[in-house]
């Protein structure tokens, strides 16, 4: 149905559909990121050579580990961002659906009052 | 017409409401031909014809109808409506879209509930260990991340199936 649109219309759709795309994408590597600064500052926490450290080289993991938890917090408005612009989708196709019909057969009566009444002169 | 001219009022507006209004000479109140209220069309449409109606007075009657057959069809109230062809204006059956949506409302709903009830059942202490690689913290985070935005989903996505609902353009059976 989204093919036979003009390109001004079809481009919010498109649009639509690459930011849920890209914020998926986002939201992905994000959590990636995050699973993995996770995954060194608990390796590093039980490891019990690193008691040795010194207090900033404990700053930098702690700082590791909070950025973690930064990006996993900011992955699930990515992904609710995500699934608003497919339910936007869905709601704007469904919208433009009932839409067109009525319009398609308002169009159709107007022209066929017109070529009636031009007929008719 | 000439008559009101020449009486002192003016012969576009009825009598009645006019300065110096006299029951004997005037007559009695003019039957109302427009209505009361106008449309949001009528601004428009009269403007254009009544450039044309003083000359049309003038003319004979033959000659107004002409005028009056000149213009264009679609304004012409003589129109036999009773004939235009009936156009199928209403919807095609089911919409596609709308039923698409409730099913994703669904979905997401359901999965974003399962994920919680998965999440309570698990041990607390044995579930986000310091034991686990990078890939299963990287899916035990994904599906933390993504329970509140399926149920948050769920939810919009079910108030926009029912405001398309509420909002349908009316059809000719009247749904």
């Amino acid at each position: 149905m989204a093919t036979d649109l003009p390109r001004d219309r079809r481009a919010p759709l498109v649009g639509l559909v690459v930011l849920a795309v890209v914020l998926t994408v986002t939201a992905s590597i994000m959590l990636w990121f995050s699973s993995d600064w996770r995954f060194k500052t608990n390796t590093f926490y039980s490891d019990s050579a690193n008691v040795q450290l010194t207090q900033e080289e404990y700053e930098v993991i702690d700082r590791l580990g909070y950025t973690s938890y930064q990006l996993f917090l900011l992955s699930t408005p990515l992904f609710m961002g995500a699934m608003v612009a497919v339910l936007a989708l869905l709601g704007v196709l469904a919208w433009r659906w009932e839409r067109k019909p009525v319009a398609a057969g308002q169009a159709a009566a107007e022209r066929a009052t017109g070529t009636q009444a031009t007929a008719a002169s | 017409m000439a008559a009101d001219r020449d009486a002192g009022v003016d012969p576009r507006f009825d009598p009645v409401f006019q300065r110096g209004y006299d029951p004997a000479k005037h007559g009695g109140r003019r039957p109302r031909t427009t209505p009361r209220h106008a449309t949001a069309e009528t601004p428009v449409t009269p403007i254009r014809e009544s450039a044309a109606t003083p000359d049309a007075m003038d003319r004979p009657a033959d000659t107004a109808d002409a005028v009056r057959d000149s213009r264009s069809p679609r304004h012409d109230p003589v129109a036999p409506i009773a004939d235009v062809p009936q156009v199928d204006a209403e919807p095609r059956g089911r919409n596609p879209f709308r039923l698409a949506l409730l099913l994703v409302s669904i979905v997401s709903g359901v999965g974003g509930a399962w994920l919680y009830w998965r999440r309570f059942q698990e041990d607390p202490y044995g579930a986000s260990g310091y034991s686990q690689t990078p890939n299963d913290l990287f899916f035990y985070q994904i599906v933390d991340a993504l329970m509140a935005p399926l149920l948050t989903g769920a939810l919009v996505g079910f108030c926009l199936w029912l405001v398309l609902w509420a909002i349908r353009p009316r059809t000719t059976r009247g749904d």
